[in-house]
């Protein structure tokens, strides 16, 4: 029967639609889930840090320190031939290719963390210490597993001689990891095992900061406005527009408004995160007003007209009434676009904050890097280690994101519920 | 309940009870409908009659949280067993809703729609015939004959209804469910459809939900008088106005409540 | 200084609040005197009074001084020389006046310079002084103003409430300012631009190499081979290619993925996949881009290189492919959100109607709901290529620089944005034809992203108001 055969095939075509959905959400959460996965398996072993652990005999005459007390003979001595002498002991070498090699496993750092153990230690003075020390990045990561051994040896970062040392430092337990507090507390360095997003985080939070203390008011002034006491001309009007536009705007044009206005005409401090926060407010406005003015639209009326009963006036109303009414709606939308704005990258690079920052910077006057700029600078670093520190700043960024949208989702549920 | 025994029941419903989640909105309702006839359903506003309607061709389906109980035969056959297709069903039993819905269409589209998915037309010749067909036995032919690439929902109130008819007839069912198909339109555009309705029961069974006691009693054969979920009394129309057997329906009909 | 006169203000007119507002307490409650309003609202609007215009007055002040004491500078430099001084030889004996008064000048010492630096020192002195005078003197004459006011018992909380009603106001015009602000920066460098480099060269050339132009900084008659040079430097066809290129491969992507998510979601989920689904795709949108563009370019990137040269194709580790179909992860979320609301609005007795016809629930959605929400998703894709023009992270990080004119996804090609980002993120001089091209670039960008998005808006309001 021809209409049984076509109902049959007409089951089929419904059976199909419904798979192609299902396809789609599947792709679509996969992507999700490889992306997370992938950084969060590279991004794990920047947590930790490898060391090597050195015998260190803090000998006085090697050091040149004949009194102890004085500060600028233990500020000034000298830790980085000590440390080096001490440390080519370790494995028998026969040329200076070879000596030089040793010394290439640790870290440039040693002769400051040999410093900055014995500051803290002057009690030992003319004792041996076993003393860990900050492998290279190519000792830390061979240890992580990361580079592969079986390729030939010029195509490797590790010679066949330094392999045979690591196996048998291995051998000698003389190999640790540690929770690598660098990640947080130092700030960019050449050097992957040394480099930290402590100075990007701050230039985060100064520049997140810049932007709610100037985006958060006067989005909420302008919002007010526009739903409470805009009369309804043709200014009215345009400002929507002008809002509605600016919301979709490509950020990278508030770049070149930062760029253009603010460092050339106005002539702020170039790679400040007052000078960041300040183009971010420019791109967060809109998008802070438009969730407000929502909120405002969905207060009831009866709370104004009782308001307006009892004799207030249209301000004591808004004020009193109305805006905390809003709020809820008003405090989340306002935490989401400081969680958009928080990973936005391309505004901050055209405004310099993508300088080779080392310092930590203490205040919004400071050049500083953000985190999304740091995830840019390192992942163009051809250093391996780079990759894992790169992946952790994201799992931070990803973290602080997460945050701060359950916290939106929080403020809107708990503040609701109070006011119903 | 009454029967006319020369006649045989096209719909039978038996013992349906209908619940919205945990609210019942059907009580144990039986009753037949013979074919060839128009059937009103008649009762004050939330009594269950479109709920009942829409049990006969299954559009309570669409509502998740509605359920069905007992059985609703039709030509002998409960539409409720397992494994019936409702689309074959929904072939047999038409629809036409209390508000007109045309698809945002052109008229000769919506009309083309039911066959096309039905695959009943060959062909475009065939296709053309069934949608003036369909305008003619729906009385819109004349006013649309020239205008059937607008869109229906250009149409005017009483002409959409109409057009909603043709596209119920153009799938040619067997039986066709109108819930208060006049509701939303003037009186000029009513007695147009009640006189539709009139010529079509020569060719189909027609059930009619209606709050317009005027009208069950001039379109209908028999009637069906519901009240708070339950039906009160069931009957030759004649009867049920004159002389019900039931005080609630003599109440209801001479207006003391509803 | 400024935070020093910032702090000043703020404590000055803090205290005035709390003791006027006792006073006036007092005052009211011993005299039995009528105010006409809460005495806290004369506190307010003396403190506002004496606050507001200081602060409007240091806001402007410092707004206005870098740009005039240059002028002033510019204009001395000007009577004082003999010959035609182009303004970007100003600019520059500027910057090195600048950086001699700073104590790290290098290089040779004139006397225009050194006599500069005399002047800007100068300079800088009086505008200090004056400016502290000035911020007292305002203070001083808005605060006596206000004091009168209150002496005569004027309405304290409607003034107070006119001047709030303003501050709203000026907030508002924040929005217009911005976008002026955005315009005008973009015209004024694109101006510069075209007027070294010829407009249809711009947006006709089909050949972007701006290391070719070598713009010196005196408007010296350039030669007749420079001038080819310049012409063939800035041709931004490739560009626009490869925009738009790229926006393609994205929407191939996001399109499909999200129509159907979208459709799966409003139709036919229950609520439970709705309720984890829906929030799922949704950290698609969450994710910061450049957190995508390090995905591609060190996961996606060299999985296409490594999977072409398998079969034997030669695939760029920068390929358009692997830019685009990130871009078009990212953009998934937006076309399902917006499917998913589009549909949802569809009224149901469309449904209703096409059920009762005998058709499925496929056939329905094909045919009846998806037809009738088609102004509404052609809105949000619009939406979407806007967003995929604009995106700059994962094609700077993703795509390549070079400017290559192909429909090959396999090859790697440059966008808008990853031109803007190169030519910007070096050490240039502000002045040099290569920043201009980057406005020149932007100003492009934000033309494109502006008439799509009001074609986009125009056709989702025209819908809304067919159901609504």
């Amino acid at each position: 029967m021809n209409k049984e055969q076509r109902r049959k095939k007409r089951y089929q075509a419904e059976k199909r639609f419904q798979a192609y959905g299902i396809v789609a959400i599947s792709l679509a959460l996969f992507f999700v889930g490889l992306l997370v996965f992938k950084v969060f398996s590279d991004g794990r072993s920047a947590f930790s840090r490898t060391m090597i652990k050195v015998p260190i005999t803090f000998d006085a005459d090697k050091l040149g320190i004949t009194n102890i007390n004085d500060k600028d003979e233990v500020e000034n001595a000298d830790y980085f031939t000590l440390v080096y002498e001490q440390f080519i002991k370790s494995y028998p070498y026969s040329n200076d290719k070879e000596e030089k090699q040793i010394i290439k496993l640790l870290s440039p750092d040693y002769e400051f963390e040999a410093k900055n153990y014995f500051l803290k230690n002057k009690d030992k003075l003319g004792k041996t210490v076993s003393l860990l020390l900050t492998a290279s990045d190519d000792f830390d990561q061979l240890h992580k597993g990361n580079f592969p051994r079986n390729i030939p040896e010029e195509r490797r970062r590790l010679s066949n001689y330094q392999l045979g040392i690591y196996d048998q430092f291995l051998k000698e337990g003389k190999i640790e990891k540690i929770f690598n507090n660098y990640l947080f507390s130092k700030g960019d360095s050449r050097d992957p095992e040394l480099a930290g997003f402590g100075g990007a985080i701050l230039g985060s939070f100064f520049s997140i900061l810049v932007c709610l203390l100037i985006s958060f008011p006067i989005a909420l002034a302008a919002a007010v406005y526009l739903e409470e006491f805009a009369p309804k001309n043709k200014l009215t009007d345009l400002i929507e527009i002008n809002i509605n536009n600016l919301a979709a705007v490509p950020s990278i044009v508030f770049g070149l408004l930062g760029l253009g206005v603010l460092l050339n005409v106005f002539e702020l401090p170039r790679s400040t995160a007052l000078v960041g926060g300040i183009t971010l407010a420019l791109m967060t406005l809109p998008r802070i007003i438009i969730p407000a003015r929502a909120s405002l639209k969905a207060v009831p009326p009866s709370i104004r007209e009782g308001a307006l009963a009892v004799g207030a006036s249209r301000v004591q109303t808004v004020f009193h009434h109305v805006v905390p009414h809003a709020m809820p709606g008003t405090l989340s939308g306002t935490i989401i676009g400081l969680a958009q704005a928080l990973g936005e990258t391309a505004p901050l690079l055209l405004i310099g904050m993508v300088a080779f920052v080392v310092e930590i910077p203490g205040s919004p006057l400071d050049p500083s890097a953000s985190l999304p700029v740091q995830v840019y600078l390192w992942s163009e670093s051809a250093e391996r280690g780079f990759v894992e520190k790169t992946s952790a700043t994201i799992m931070m960024l990803l973290g602080f994101l997460i945050v701060m949208n359950s916290l939106a989702v929080y403020a809107r549920q708990k503040f609701e519920r109070k006011w119903n | 309940m009454e029967l006319k025994s020369n006649k045989e029941p096209k719909v039978i419903s038996k013992n349906v009870n209908v619940f919205y989640g945990h609210k019942q909105a059907l009580f144990d309702v039986n009753l037949e409908i013979f074919k060839n006839e128009v059937t009103a359903l008649i009762g004050p506003s939330g009594c269950g009659k479109s709920t009942f309607l829409r049990c006969i061709n299954r559009m309570n389906d669409v509502i998740e949280i509605c359920k069905i109980d007992g059985e609703v035969e039709i030509d002998g056959f409960n539409i409720y067993n397992k494994g019936v297709d409702v689309v074959r069903l929904r072939e047999k039993v038409g629809m036409v809703f209390q508000k007109p819905n045309p698809f945002p269409k052109s008229i000769y589209d919506n009309i083309a729609y039911g066959p096309s998915i039905h695959g009943i037309a060959k062909n475009k010749v065939e296709m053309d015939e069934i949608v003036e067909t369909s305008l003619i036995r729906a009385a819109l032919w004349n006013e649309v004959k020239d205008r059937l690439d607008e869109p229906g929902t250009g149409l005017s109130g009483g002409q959409q209804q109409r057009l909603c008819i043709a596209r119920a007839i153009s799938i040619n069912p067997e039986i066709i469910l109108m819930d208060e198909p006049c509701s939303a339109l003037d009186p000029i555009a009513t007695a147009k459809i009640e006189e539709l309705i009139d010529s079509l029961k020569t060719s189909f069974t027609i059930v009619i939900v209606t709050h317009s006691m005027s009208q069950a009693a001039r379109v209908s054969q028999r009637t069906g008088f519901f009240h708070l979920g339950k039906l009160i009394e069931m009957g030759d129309t004649e009867k049920i106005f004159k002389n019900p057997n039931n005080t609630m329906t003599q109440d209801y009909i001479t207006g003391r409540f509803g | 200084m400024n935070l020093v006169l910032l702090i000043f203000i703020l404590l000055f007119s803090l205290s005035l609040f709390f003791f006027s507002k006792s006073r006036i307490g007092y005052f009211s409650n011993s005299k039995q005197f009528k105010l006409k309003a809460l005495p806290k609202y004369y506190a307010y609007y003396l403190s506002l009074w004496c606050a507001l215009p200081a602060f409007l007055v240091l806001v402007s002040w410092n707004i206005l001084e870098p740009t005039i004491v240059k002028n002033l500078i510019f204009s001395k430099i000007i009577s004082n020389s003999s010959n035609e001084v182009s303004r970007d030889e100003l600019n520059l004996i500027f910057q090195k006046i600048k950086a001699y008064y700073a104590g790290n000048f290098t290089g040779q010492l004139s006397e225009v310079i050194k006599s500069g630096a005399d002047q800007y020192k100068r300079l800088l002195s009086v505008a200090a002084s004056s400016k502290v005078v000035i911020f007292f003197v305002t203070i001083v004459i808005f605060t006596s103003i206000a004091l009168k006011n209150v002496a005569n018992n004027v309405h304290a909380r409607e003034g107070v409430e006119k001047i709030i009603r303003i501050l709203l106001f000026a907030s508002s015009v924040a929005a217009i300012l911005t976008t002026a602000g955005i315009v005008f920066s973009l015209l004024f460098e694109s101006i510069k631009f075209f007027s070294t480099i010829n407009f249809f060269d711009f947006i006709f050339g089909t050949s972007w190499s701006p290391q070719k132009a070598f713009v010196s900084d005196t408007s010296a008659k350039l030669s007749a081979s420079e001038i080819k040079e310049l012409s063939e430097a800035f041709g931004a066809i490739p560009l626009f290619a490869g925009t738009a290129f790229i926006a393609l491969i994205a929407m191939c992507v996001a399109v499909p993925i999200g129509l159907f998510s979208g459709i799966y979601f409003a139709e036919y989920a229950s609520t439970n996949v709705r309720k984890f689904g829906k929030p799922l795709i949704e950290i698609l949108a969450g994710v910061p881009t450049v957190v995508y563009g390090f995905f591609a370019a060190l996961t996606v990137g060299p999985f296409f290189r490594v999977l072409g040269e398998s079969f034997g194709f030669e695939v760029s580790s920068e390929s358009a492919l692997a830019a685009g179909l990130v871009m078009g992860v990212m953009i998934i979320p937006f076309i399902s959100s917006l499917t998913d609301d589009v549909i949802n609005s569809v009224p149901q007795s469309l449904r209703d109607g096409s059920y009762a016809v005998g058709a499925t629930k496929s056939e329905t959605i094909k045919k009846v709901v998806f037809p009738a929400a088609l102004p509404g998703i052609v809105g949000s894709i619009l939406l979407a290529v806007s967003r995929a023009i604009g995106e700059t992270m994962i094609v700077v990080m993703a795509a390549g620089l070079a400017a290559n004119l192909t429909i090959n996804p396999l090859e790697s090609t440059t966008t808008v944005t990853t031109q803007i980002v190169m030519i910007l993120v070096g050490d240039q001089e502000f002045t040099s034809a290569k920043t201009q091209a980057a406005f020149a670039l932007g100003l492009t960008l934000f033309a494109a992203t502006l008439v799509l998005n009001f074609i986009a808006l125009r056709v989702v309001k025209k819908y809304r108001e067919q159901y609504e």
